[in-house]
């Protein structure tokens, strides 16, 4: 099955957004579309957990790059968490790791915003 | 050999994936030879219909083994000349703000594969991708 799910959801003053499936040059504009929306809500502390991505290309790499430079002008971040093996090689490859911060767990991740988390 | 036809619209990716499926198993392909495979049509393919738009004909995609390789074909019919081999590497070593968002998909694809041939003939573009099996 190649089909491609968004989770979102709010914590600890995070925007946690949960992909499942494949993340491809057709199914894309759905991160496009979770992205903007979060933005258009002045939500910008954005936490991606991609425990059930199992496929990402180029047209999912862009989409982290279209929008990680309005995120940090107004002060968030874009974290990812839990990237399978296969997953991270590819971000690895275009040299993700030195632009984005990649956590193993959303609890190491979500203490790294800037905006700490209402207690 | 596998061979396929496809309408030339990113929404036919869902039935591409499907379609390298049957040749990974057919196969017994392992996980890291499936998502070389699963990348490597993709990113030709959606090149094939961002290039050239206007060509409505099918992209034709072969799938290949032999003893020691993988094979990938695309054909593209009634194009213009797009030589995916030409296309610059992206600047990886520059910081975002400098970063153009052009190349990504291309580098991957030679990264994952040993080697990527272009053919111009009569309006048609064949690209080729040969990826060595491990021993």
């Amino acid at each position: 099955m190649t089909d491609f799910k968004i989770n979102h959801r709010e914590g600890d003053g995070v925007s946690v957004i949960e992909l499942k499936g494949y993340l491809d040059a057709h199914t894309a504009p759905q991160l496009e579309n979770a992205f903007q929306t979060l933005l258009n809500s002045e939500k910008y502390n954005i936490l991606v957990n991609c425990r059930d991505l199992s496929y990402i290309s180029s047209a999912g790499l862009g989409v982290f790059m279209a929008y990680i430079e309005d995120v940090r002008k107004n002060h968030g971040d874009i974290k990812l968490t839990n990237l399978s093996a296969r997953v991270y090689n590819v971000f690895d490859l275009l040299g993700f790791p030195l632009l984005y911060e990649i956590f193993k767990e959303e609890r190491e991740a979500i203490g790294r915003f800037k905006v700490r988390p209402r207690s | 050999m596998l061979t396929g036809s496809f309408k030339k619209e990113l929404s036919s990716l869902e039935a591409i994936f499907d379609f390298v499926d049957r040749f990974v198993d057919t196969h017994r392909l392992d996980d890291i030879n499936k998502f070389a495979l699963h990348l490597g049509v993709e990113e030709l393919f959606a090149n094939m219909v961002k290039h050239n738009p206007e060509a409505q004909n099918d992209i034709g995609i072969t799938l290949e083994r032999n003893e020691h390789q993988l094979l990938v074909r695309l054909v593209d019919t009634e194009v213009e000349h797009f030589d995916p081999r030409e296309v610059p590497s992206p600047e990886l070593h520059h910081d975002l703000e400098q970063r153009e968002p052009g190349g990504l998909g291309l580098f991957l694809v030679k990264r994952y594969f040993d080697s990527i041939d272009y053919n111009y003939h009569g309006g048609t573009s064949t690209v080729t991708l040969v990826k060595t099996l491990e021993k």
